[in-house]
């Protein structure tokens, strides 16, 4: 009886097969990336090329104008359809294939993939893209080296950080050769910019309104380096709690630090103005919504000795109006909550309704705000 | 050697059982290659069976075979989805033997790569390079093997401490597990606190990282993988009897039957360790497997290491396989790490084995 | 075939074992009796080096002339078969390889065949035909110690020792397990030694007993000699009334004093 004998016999058998189907691909993984980028030269004649770098100091050269795109991250997206429209774009993310309201081009078949940080390289390749988009912070760099092997390039954009508006708007204006559109575009967002920037000029500092600003969880708030403090700084007032400081990477600018903060704290800061963010889509929050948070945010204990509170001065804003086009209609908003007077001619509705309508070409709903003097009425 | 009347029962039963063994081991094997077959075959591009089988042998067949199927879908297949599914196999089948003998010379059955500390401090060493922020410069390759280093060196340093402590006091299966559970809070909780200073797409990174994924597996991973457990298993299948000497008595008994305890406890420890390792490097922290392959293997074909090693290698390889097909088809083009839907295939079969041979479950 | 002369055993600052001279010759079996305490266990595990001793010029432990401490692990499992007194609860192993480790020091690249051969037989000897296939945690405590004799049946030492093998069994348990070490000895001529509670079943079963009493030798020889009123006295405490039915010894305990 060969009991122990039948064990060794099988280990060499196991190994074999696992060997040899190594062995295969190896060599074939040598000779394959030759044969997967013929396909992809395409047999169009007009194209130009442009060398440039990304948002990691990559240096790439590609074809314009790119007719073919995968483009992950919301902030992405809309920079594209803003500057190009969304007919090159071919695959996106699961956030923008959820809210088909806002995105009514995309069909299920353009889902490339959760988002950002999981890929699905299959469908992107299916999709034979002329370039991939990502932000930084993501898992670029493994992608880069996946599709690099079908010959399809990735591209570092990160749309959502605020101080590289401009230069990402040209980029893109260049990539799909639509200058005169990324123009447009930046002379929008200049133009707000500029206008937060001269109407709070004269404003000293010890006359700022201070703010309180929290994210969705309570008592979190945003420090600096956090895109949101900017915005609110941008807009003219003062996070309570700019002087807290957490041993934060150089890349962090333009990220959410959801810092929690002690109750007692906030209420010693006696902030003149609270506003709350709220997540949301395209589709704004009910008014019987917005009531109950700021309700909430003003029934918290010691709450009612601040100033904020006490004034009605307690705002909800969500996630949506804040960020849009580089959170500069965010901070319009904050400034005019903050100086009614000094802003008395901005809309910023209205501001919001023309990024909407003229670069998103999507209706614009409007209620992304609610105050709650206002509600209380 | 005088062969009475009962003994031809016992001997014929006895061959028997050899022989039920041999075929579920083959079964198993088959399984898994069809398996592996099926989810070439499947995926966010549906190519059909011939059309794969063609893709896959593609260097072999005349080219005229080939015309209708486009090069980028051969390349996918070979660059995408064969690399996955290898990697499946070598990532289940290492942490299925990495559990075994850890089990086995612990004489524990709640002993896992995981509760030995090694995933944890792995994760806890991929956070530090993502924190550290290196992994986001541009220099290509730096930043992925980086992860990939950092996990591997702190995985194989808590092994060291465990191993360490326990040369101290006796190589004991006690305080490889006392041991192995302290340093497992211990990473945990260092891999919290990266958390909590981390920024916002820093944690992204970290948490995506522990929930265990084989997306965009390459050649060159599964080689090294492959590579650490083609020469890790051989070693364990050899300490087989050791194993079985472990298992059913203990240290004592062990060293009568002329086992030497504190090295067999070592060399087998670090050969489970360095395969956990060079696999969740990679892929991840993919939990569940190695703590429940091996009771699957055991409930089918019983405690013999002999046999329980190579079969709990071959329940863990199928165990992540469907788990990460079920991952990739079942919410596409979302996919679904397979560190997560591992737990949700894996406990209800083991829990129904565990129902239905609760006589024989001896655990 | 066993000569101990002069052990000293120390566990830490504790002087366990005191001056051991003990011998067990071939196909000889020797009781070793005493106190819970004296000292029995850890003999045992001495003779087969789970206890580590340190070396001395004065003692000397010697297997048919080898001397055990310079012997191989190995070497020494193909020696002495050891049956502990408790075996935790094991994973599942079947019968039939629990007793195949047995085998563990013997096993040869190409010794298979034999092996088996050596295994179904101490199955068939001690009965265990219908147990084989039975995962071993299932079965009683008779049954197990069936089952690690056989073991220590096909390990084929020359020396076999025993740990309270009957301590858990049953009154048929305990005769079976005492005869199938007696058919050990008189079949393989190995020498025996048993540490054992039971007083009477030593004295019948064993050729002389070795009286321990706090970690030394008190008497040796045959069980007239060594259960006496006085010895047991001396050594339990309790003063017993020692007899024989015919061959039988009966040890009876009558009061603490």
């Amino acid at each position: 009886m060969r009991s122990d004998r039948i064990t060794p016999l099988q280990q060499p058998q196991q190994q074999q097969p696992q060997r040899r189907r190594l062995l295969l691909p190896l060599l074939l993984s040598l000779g394959l990336p030759l044969l997967a980028r013929a396909p992809l030269v395409h047999a169009e004649d007009a194209r130009h090329s442009l060398t440039f770098k990304d948002d990691v100091g990559r240096e790439l050269t590609l074809k314009t104008p790119l007719k073919r795109v995968v483009v992950f991250n919301r902030y992405t997206t809309e920079f594209v359809r803003a500057v190009a429209g969304m007919q090159p774009v071919v695959g996106v993310d699961i956030d923008s294939a959820r809210s088909h309201s806002y995105w009514p081009t995309v069909t299920p078949a353009m889902l490339a993939g959760q988002g950002q940080s999981s890929p699905n390289y299959e469908a992107i390749v299916a999709m034979q893209p002329d370039a991939v988009f990502f932000p930084r912070n993501s898992d670029w760099q493994k992608a880069a080296a996946v599709l690099g092997r079908f010959g399809i390039p990735v591209v570092v954009v990160t749309a959502w950080d605020v101080l590289k508006h401009e230069e990402n708007v040209t980029l893109f204006g260049r990539l799909f050769e639509q200058p005169q559109r990324a123009a447009k575009l930046n002379a929008f967002y200049r133009r707000y910019r500029d206008l937060l920037a001269q109407r709070l000029q004269n404003l000293p500092m010890a006359q700022r309104k201070r703010v309180y600003i929290e994210e969705v969880g309570a008592y979190k708030t945003l420090l600096k380096g956090s895109g949101w403090h900017d915005m609110v700084e941008v807009g003219g007032g003062v996070n309570v709690f700019r002087d807290v400081s957490v041993l934060s990477q150089p890349s962090a600018r333009g990220s959410v630090q959801g810092f929690s903060v002690d109750p007692e704290e906030v209420v010693a800061r006696m902030p003149d103005v609270i506003v709350k963010l709220e997540p949301a889509q395209y589709e704004p929050h009910s008014r019987a919504f917005s009531l109950q948070v700021l309700e909430a945010v003003a029934a918290r204990p010691g709450f009612d000795r601040i100033p904020a509170v006490r004034n009605g001065q307690v705002y909800h804003i969500s996630y949506y109006l804040a960020g849009g086009c580089s959170k500069i209609i965010g901070a319009l908003q904050i400034a005019k909550w903050l100086y009614p007077d000094r802003f008395k001619d901005v809309d910023p509705d209205q501001v919001m309704r023309t990024w909407l309508e003229d670069f998103q070409q999507v209706s614009a709903p409007g209620g992304y705000t609610a105050s709650l003097a206002e509600l209380r009425k | 050697m005088k062969m009475d009347i009962p003994a031809p029962t016992l001997m014929q039963s006895l061959q028997r059982h050899q022989r039920r063994n041999a075929l579920a081991m083959i079964a198993g094997v088959a399984l898994l290659i069809a398996a592996m077959a099926l989810a070439g075959s499947l995926g966010a591009q549906k190519l059909g069976m011939a059309t794969s089988l063609r893709a896959l042998f593609a260097p072999l067949l005349p080219v005229a075979w080939l015309n209708d199927i486009p090069a980028w879908q051969i390349s996918l297949l070979q660059q995408l989805r064969l690399p996955r599914i290898v990697m499946a196999v070598v990532a289940g089948a290492g942490l299925a033997l990495a559990g075994v003998a850890m089990q086995g010379i612990t004489r524990n059955p709640l002993v896992s790569p995981y509760t030995v500390g090694i995933s944890p401090a792995a994760a806890f060493g991929a956070s530090l390079a993502i924190l550290s922020g290196a992994t986001g410069v541009a220099g290509a390759w730096s930043g992925l093997y980086l992860t990939v280093a950092a996990a591997f060196a702190s995985a194989v340093l808590c092994a060291t401490l465990v191993l360490a402590f326990s040369a101290l006091r006796g190589v004991s299966a006690t305080m490889l597990v006392l041991g192995g559970v302290g340093l497992t809070y211990l990473f945990s909780a260092l891999t919290a606190s990266v958390q909590f200073v981390a920024t916002e797409q820093q944690l992204a990174a970290i948490v995506q990282w522990t929930f265990g994924s084989l997306n965009g597996s390459t050649w060159n991973e599964v080689a090294v993988a492959g590579g650490v457990l083609l020469l890790g298993a051989p070693l364990l299948q050899w300490h087989a009897w050791a194993l079985n000497a472990f298992a059913a008595g203990g240290d004592d008994i062990a060293a009568s039957l002329g086992f030497a305890v504190g090295r067999v406890r070592t060399v087998v420890t670090v050969v489970a360790v360095m395969i956990t390792a060079a696999v969740v490097s990679f892929t991840g922290v993919i939990g569940f497997v190695g703590l429940v392959a091996p009771h699957i293997a055991r409930l089918l074909i019983g405690g013999d290491h002999r046999w329980l090693l190579p079969f709990s290698a071959i329940v863990g390889a199928l165990l992540v396989l469907l788990s990460d097909m079920a991952g990739r088809l079942l919410f596409a083009p979302v996919i679904i790490p397979v560190g997560i839907v591992v737990a949700y295939v894996g406990v209800p079969l083991f829990l129904h084995l565990l129902l239905s041979s609760r006589h024989k479950a001896g655990l | 075939m066993l000569n101990i002369s002069g052990l000293h055993y120390r566990h830490g600052k504790r002087l366990i074992l005191d001056n051991i001279d003990l011998q067990v010759g071939a196909g000889e079996i020797v009781g070793l009796v005493g106190p819970n305490g004296a000292g029995k266990s850890t003999l045992l595990k001495c003779i087969n080096r789970i206890n580590r001793v340190m070396p001395s010029q004065h003692a000397r432990m010697t297997l048919a002339g080898d001397n055990l401490q310079d012997m191989s692990r190995r070497n020494l499992a193909r020696a002495i078969a050891y049956v502990p007194q408790h075996t935790g609860p094991a994973m599942s192993l079947r019968v039939a390889d629990m007793i195949a480790l047995g085998r563990a020091p013997h096993r040869t690249w190409n010794s298979g065949e034999r092996d088996h051969r050596i295994v179904l037989d101490a199955i068939e000897r001690l009965k265990l035909q219908e147990l084989a296939l039975r995962p071993y945690d299932e079965l009683s405590g008779g049954e197990r110690q069936r089952v690690l004799l056989a073991r220590a049946l096909v390990q084929q030492g020359r020396l076999l020792l025993l740990d309270e093998p009957t301590s858990d069994l049953d009154l048929h348990h305990q005769l079976e397990a005492m005869t199938a070490a007696r058919e050990i000895a008189d079949a393989q001529g190995s020498g025996v030694l048993i540490a054992i509670h039971d007083l009477a079943l030593a004295a019948r079963f064993a050729d002389r007993l070795v009286m321990l009493r706090e970690g030394r030798v008190v008497a040796q020889g045959h069980w007239r000699e060594v259960l006496t009123p006085q010895h047991i006295e001396a050594v339990y405490g309790v003063s017993a009334r020692i007899g024989s039915d015919g061959d039988i010894p009966y040890v009876i305990p009558l009061r603490t004093p």
